[in-house]
């Protein structure tokens, strides 16, 4: 009987993690332009893809302009790779591009010193989800997360709760936003958790952190020489961090 | 008889004469005020301060936002402010940058 039993759990249990949840989210990327993230969960493997279709509101064209800096190369999709460890620090493995290269950047990144307001709650996607806060290098977020899904994964780089985070943002900013659409359980779409990016540089979050403000910072001189003059006084106002990232490890160490 | 026609043609033109009197007061007072909202007006033309004018770009490689920019120029008009955004928009893409 002991054995039947035992049989009929291990069934369960692998068929539980067989399973591979889906979650879309809208991703707020900026006050005029939002995209989407797919968040796949199988066997303890975590990967999340953030679109290459970026929707620009179209209402506010005459002051607001978007510029793709990758020489007229077209978006592409940016990945994610994680697991389910819930360790005080997690690796995780991420695309991003600098000046038309195209990266592949490991990141350790430290589990924010999450606050679970338990009697907070709201539904997401039909699911009943609780408030927690915390802060993530340097900026303070609000998430609600699902006991009902019970794994410790988000989009992007988030993780640490007791249950899936279905909706992030940060605080007093009108961007950088993940909210779930939809949420599938068994979803059947085949995907590679451990993608190769053979033809990306190899490269660490500092470097690469490095590279980009480097370039940033010609990109604004060049704009900034570029525009008409004008009788009255011209300022440019320059932010290298648009992001939830404002503040980075080695920062905060240097700091102390 | 030819007494009173005589006082009531004084009385008749006295009274005219008085109302002529009033309304010609008046009148030079609506000049006046007219002058003073003329002047005014044309003081606020002259004090009409700048505004400030703005151009946000935001900065996309490979789908994700790497940087933003807020360029500001003191403008009198709307219009003027318009033409500006304009030369901006135009001016960043004669030098090359490729919009999302």
């Amino acid at each position: 009987m002991n054995k039947i039993f035992f049989l009929i759990i291990c069934s369960i249990s692998v068929f539980y993690n067989a399973q591979q949840i889906h979650v879309r989210y809208l991703k707020v990327l900026s006050s005029f332009a939002t995209t989407h993230e797919d968040l796949y969960i199988k066997n303890d493997q975590v990967i999340s893809i953030q679109d290459s279709i970026i929707t620009e509101n179209k209402l506010t064209d005459s002051w607001t302009m978007a510029i793709n800096i990758d020489n007229g190369k077209k978006p592409t999709k940016q990945y994610f790779v994680s697991d389910l460890s819930n360790d005080k620090s997690k690796d995780f493995f991420f695309t991003a591009n600098v000046d038309s290269r195209s990266f592949f950047i490991y990141d350790k990144v430290a589990q924010p010193n999450w606050k679970i307001e338990e009697n907070q709650t709201k539904t997401i996607a039909g699911y009943k989800c609780i408030k927690a806060t915390g802060v993530f290098r340097g900026s303070s977020i609000t998430a609600y997360f699902s006991k009902e899904l019970p794994y410790s994964a988000g989009p992007f780089k988030f993780y640490g709760l007791p249950g899936l985070i279905l909706d992030i943002r940060v605080d007093n900013m009108d961007h950088e936003i993940w909210k779930a659409e939809t949420v599938t359980i068994d979803d059947k779409k085949l995907i590679a958790y451990k993608p190769q990016f053979l033809n990306n540089e190899k490269i660490s979050l500092k470097d690469y952190v490095e590279a980009k403000e480097a370039h940033m910072n010609k990109l604004f001189k060049k704009v900034s020489d570029a525009i008409p003059p004008s009788s009255g006084k011209i300022t440019s106002q320059n932010n290298q961090r648009f992001t939830v990232e404002q503040k980075y490890e080695w920062e905060t160490e240097a700091d102390k | 008889m030819k007494k009173i026609i005589l006082l009531a043609a004084f009385g008749v033109a006295g009274l005219v004469s008085a109302k002529n009197a009033v309304e010609s007061k008046v009148e030079t007072k609506s000049k006046t005020e007219v002058k003073a909202e003329a002047k005014t007006e044309v003081g606020e033309e002259v004090k009409s301060p700048k505004q400030t004018c703005g151009v946000q770009v935001t900065y996309y490689s490979g789908g994700q936002v790497v940087g933003s920019q807020l360029l500001t120029s003191e403008q009198s008009t709307l219009e003027d402010c318009q033409k500006w955004q304009k030369g901006v928009r135009f001016a960043l893409q004669i030098a090359g940058f490729w919009t999302v």
